[in-house]
């Protein structure tokens, strides 16, 4: 797992770094998506998760589900376009699984996708982490600090 | 009287290492006092992570006294033993 300024990123997972949102391809096009460490980060402490309807269309980047915290309410924008055909229940009862394990337990969709090249745009491994570094750099986004830095 | 024995648990990373030497202060106090309860938790890990946002942690290595932050960076072992005695 790559780390930049105390923010995980996972080099197995598909990246939209503008939108701070990560994809994980599954079997029969579906695609799994969530929020990324800088994402949770930024949020802040979140308090609320609704989601768009299974069943809903979704365009690329188009909003699947809704989050707010104490200082901000923004969506969670689809990676892929396609079906939403799975919501994360837990984190109904437990919206703070986003602070907590974002990449994992707080999963936020499924979408099957209706193209699945639409991966080919999103950025993985060495690439996504060398973006992601530059983004968190200028941005001076810091997870988590070491005392002594 | 018999005071409360004090719960004390360090918030550590892996990629940080202040968190060495302060989680070894806190285990030379813990060997010669014996008289409360001491742990480290990685800030990637559920527990560590979830204590960490419950309390608005944003640095390593911090120590937090029955549930409350008492302490960021590396303590002396004096200031480990001030802060067990206030606490």
């Amino acid at each position: 797992m790559a780390e930049v300024q105390g923010c995980e990123l996972p080099e197995d997972l598909y990246y939209d770094v503008e939108k701070d949102t990560w994809a994980k391809p599954l079997e029969n096009n579906i695609v799994m998506l969530g929020m990324t460490d800088v994402a949770q980060t930024q949020a802040g402490k979140i308090l609320h998760v609704t989601f768009k309807k299974i069943g809903s269309n979704v365009q690329k980047r188009g909003n699947t589900a809704t989050i707010e915290s104490g200082k901000w309410v923004g969506p969670i924008p689809s990676p892929v376009s396609g079906e939403i055909v799975e919501v994360n229940d837990a984190l109904l009862k437990d919206p703070l699984l986003l602070n907590v394990s974002p990449y994992k337990d707080a999963w936020v969709s499924k979408v099957k996708a209706s193209d699945m090249s639409e991966l080919n745009s999103l950025l993985t491994g060495k690439e996504a982490v060398e973006r992601y570094k530059e983004k968190i750099m200028k941005g001076q986004i810091q997870c988590m600090r070491c005392s002594s830095q | 009287m018999q005071g409360k024995r004090h719960e004390v648990i360090l918030l550590v990373s892996k990629w940080c290492e202040e968190c060495i030497p302060a989680d070894n202060a806190w285990k030379r106090l813990f060997d010669e006092r014996k008289n409360f309860n001491y742990k480290s938790l990685d800030v990637a890990e559920p527990e560590g992570r979830r204590l960490s946002i419950e309390l608005y942690i944003r640095s390593v290595p911090s120590t937090i006294i029955d549930g409350k932050l008492s302490f960021v960076g590396i303590p002396t072992k004096e200031e480990a033993s001030e802060l067990l005695d206030f606490s």
